[in-house]
């Protein structure tokens, strides 16, 4: 086996700008065993998580909430520079946190088997403009499935930006740079406004009530979340004199908490290395073809503890993609398992450090702004 | 009146801060029986009443109604990170902080007598139940046997300090001396109060209560004819109870605890669940129930052994058996996933 797979790699070089479904030519008998091997590991971590995992959820969660009672308390106080940065930081931080490795991971469904409504994908609503339930769908139903096919995985590029050669080229891409930069601080409004799928309805897919039901519920969110942050919040700081000071604090921590978000998510598809699919490749596709697709098409940053932490473990973008629902916690337990594996198939399994995989995925975006 | 609606006022100025979140979300940081989406109990204590059996003392928060004697409540645990839901009667008297008395049997069970100590977090829902005393009782005769002296207690230790010479009839069968939960509160009871009469049947020395009308109940209360009946405990023992009752004309109230099930209602079958799509095998003697929740799958349910009705779900198509019975329904409707199996197959709307 090993000896047919050296003799393919030279092979793969070739065909890598070339997508074909089985760009690395394993064999029905190879997709197998991947299968095989991936199920492996889900049946292990599945039949593994427990009381630990348990107590890990609600300590992220306790924390969390710690951390935003703080900021906002020190908001309050915001006219004295401490209080403010003080404040920043736990608001950014809150916020981090609860988009990213409680909000996402709950609204994947990955806690769902703890039975609890508090901490449940039907239940949960996270502090991001975008609604969870327009979100679940987008991002679990539409993108986790399609992963980078393009046409049909609509995060490739979220219908603004160029991010495949095999998009056409429009010259509204030559933008592609200045989108993206103004996407980064304002990205749950670019997410929220996504989900709408505006787009969908201008193409005729997706009915009027639906649209109209589903921009409703975006700008309900929108108006309560910025009265929140951006009203409310400033007027009773205003009490001790620190009404701007704290707007400014709550734009800042929204602000950090959208460039993070948005960083971190461009590193998951878009540095090079992760590969996007056609809509022919996944015809009749196999679990293993699935897994292979989801190894492929996504790519890891490589970091600290704390690191992946404030990621959600989106971090461990490819453990995530093959194990959607498997809980965060895990990802890092999974990750040597997955990347042996990898290797022994001759998969590639593309990861890097945070400031190269950023880079990697801007320059994407500068390039593809050309035909 | 005016209370309320100023809390109401207040939580609502509070939520617009909390948003998305209800502000119970926040408190819980501060206080771990506050939730926003269930009743939430602590533990306060446990006590030790027999090798197999404990009593877990505990504090109900915000959402607990008190019971009434010989109710009983849905009581959820975490097992090993999973929430885990089953029915126990509360043995405390009226009016006292709630507790309930568990005998290890399976897997909650075990969990509760074993391992809740001082702040395990449980969840709660309402007590319900009819297994309760009249408004004036007439004299009394409780047939109880091992864990169903719980609900028996509570009725015991709320009747008699209120009506001291009431007269009641207690026949309780355990075991053994050393599996009798409550033996020397109930002697203690019986001494402060005179309208009490305990009779213990210890199973391994005295044999099993013979129910016919010539044998033991007759002549260890010879005015059983008379007497108010309750019983409570395993299904088979209560069964003998009912029928007992029955035979000469009089009336029963019974709390079971299980349910019997009949092993020629076995076998395999499959669930198709329409919502979702998926199929269930269901093997061995489960119930619908327990086959979904074996598979990690949720289905609504109360007391899970057919009396509450909460399991109802649609029945669109196939049919299922009774598991108690074997009885096989086919029309469509509603069905008690709890105590049903698929005959062989069946379609459910959920
Ligand atoms: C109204 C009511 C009040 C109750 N009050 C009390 C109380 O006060 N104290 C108390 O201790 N209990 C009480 N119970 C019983 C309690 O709800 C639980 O059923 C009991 O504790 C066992 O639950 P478990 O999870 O520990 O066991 P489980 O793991 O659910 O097993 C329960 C029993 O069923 C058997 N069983 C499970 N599946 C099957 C199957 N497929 N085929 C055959 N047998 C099977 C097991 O062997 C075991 O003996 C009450 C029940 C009801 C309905
Ligand atoms: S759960 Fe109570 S009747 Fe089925």
């Amino acid at each position: 086996m090993t000896a047919t797979l050296e003799e393919q790699t030279p092979t793969f070089e070739l065909e890598r700008s070339r997508p074909t479904p089985n760009p690395l030519n394993l064999t029905e008998e190879q997709l197998i065993e991947l299968e095989v091997k991936f199920d492996a590991i889900l049946d292990d971590i599945t039949a593994k998580r427990g009381d630990s995992d348990a107590r890990y959820i609600n300590r992220v969660i306790k924390l969390q909430r710690s951390l935003e009672m703080v900021g906002r308390a020190s908001m309050l106080f915001s006219k004295h520079k401490p209080f403010w940065f003080l404040g920043v930081g736990c608001l950014a931080g809150g916020k981090i946190l609860e988009n990213m490795e409680i909000g996402h991971n709950v609204l994947h469904g990955q806690w769902d088997w703890m039975n609890d409504m508090e901490i449940h994908s039907t239940t949960w609503e996270w502090d991001f403009v975008a609604p969870a339930s327009g979100w679940q769908r987008t991002h679990n139903e539409t993108h986790h499935t399609w992963t980078n096919v393009v046409g049909k995985d609509r995060d490739v590029g979220y219908n603004v930006l160029r991010m495949d050669p095999s998009q056409p080229w429009r010259p509204a891409n030559l933008l592609n740079p200045v989108i993206n930069a103004g996407l980064a601080p304002m990205f749950e409004w670019g997410i929220a406004i996504y989900d709408v799928e505006f787009d969908q309805y201008l193409e005729g897919t997706k009915p009027k009530e639906a649209m109209l039901k589903d921009l409703k519920r975006v700008l309900k969110k929108f108006g309560r979340q910025s009265a929140k942050d951006f009203v409310l919040s400033p007027l009773l700081a205003s009490l001790t004199g620190s009404a701007k000071s704290s707007i400014k604090g709550y734009v800042a921590a929204n602000v950090i908490r959208n460039l993070w978000a948005h960083a971190v998510i461009f590193c998951g598809h878009f540095p090079d290395g992760a590969e996007t699919f056609t809509e022919e490749d996944i015809e009749n596709e196999s679990r293993g073809h699935w897994y292979l697709r989801q190894a492929m098409g996504s790519a890891n940053i490589d970091g600290s503890k704390f690191m992946h932490f404030m990621t959600g473990n989106l971090s461990f973008q490819i453990e995530h993609h093959l194990f959607p629902d498997l809980p965060s916690n895990r990802m890092a337990e999974i990750a040597p398992r997955v990347k042996a594996i990898c290797e022994e198939y001759g998969i590639p399994y593309t990861s890097g450090p945070l400031p190269k995989q950023v880079f990697e995925a801007w320059r994407k975006v500068f390039r593809l702004a050309l035909p | 009146m005016k209370n309320k609606s100023a809390r109401k006022l207040l939580k609502f100025a509070v939520s617009q801060f909390t948003y998305p979140r209800d502000p119970k979300d926040f408190l819980q940081v501060f206080n771990n029986l506050t939730s926003a989406r269930y009743t939430r109990g602590i533990v306060s204590h446990v006590t030790r009443e027999t090798p197999d059996t404990s009593t877990i003392f505990f504090k109900a928060g915000d959402g607990w109604i008190p019971h009434v004697a010989g109710q009983w409540a849905r009581i959820g645990v975490s097992l090993n990170g999973k929430r885990v839901w089953r029915p126990f009667s509360i043995s405390a008297a009226e009016g006292h902080d709630p507790s309930i008395t568990v005998k290890a049997n399976g897997e909650v069970s075990t969990f509760l007598v074993h391992d809740a100590e001082p702040g395990t977090l449980l969840y709660l829902e309402e007590p319900s139940g009819q297994f309760v005393l009249e408004e004036t009782p007439a004299s009394i005769l409780f047939i109880v046997a091992g864990s169903g002296i719980t609900p028996v207690m509570s009725m015991l230790r709320t009747l008699m300090p209120r009506r001291p010479d009431h007269d009641v009839v207690l026949l309780y069968s355990s075991k053994s001396r050393e599996d009798c939960i409550f033996h020397d509160e109930i002697l203690e009871l019986a001494d402060q109060f005179p309208g009490l009469k305990p009779i213990f049947r210890f199973s391994r020395e005295d044999g099993r209560i013979d129910f016919s009308d010539t044998g033991d109940i007759p002549r260890l209360c010879p005015d059983y004819q008379d007497r108010e009946i309750y019983s409570s405990g395993p299904d088979s023992f209560v069964t003998q109870v009912q029928d007992m009752a029955i035979l000469f004309g009089g009336e029963s109230r019974v709390e079971r605890f299980d349910l019997t099930r009949r092993t020629s209602a076995s076998g395999n079958g499959e669930v198709y669940f329409a919502k979702s799509g998926e199929t269930l095998e269901v093997t061995g003697a489960d119930s619908i129930l327990e086959a979904a929740e074996n598979l990690g799958r949720q289905l609504p349910h109360g007391c899970r052994i057919g009396i509450c009705r909460s399991c109802l779900v649609p029945m669109t198509d196939g049919q299922v058996s009774d598991i108690r019975t074997g009885e096989v329904t086919h029309d469509p409707g509603l069905v008690q996933t709890c105590i049903t199996r698929p005959a062989p197959w069946v379609e459910l709307d959920v």
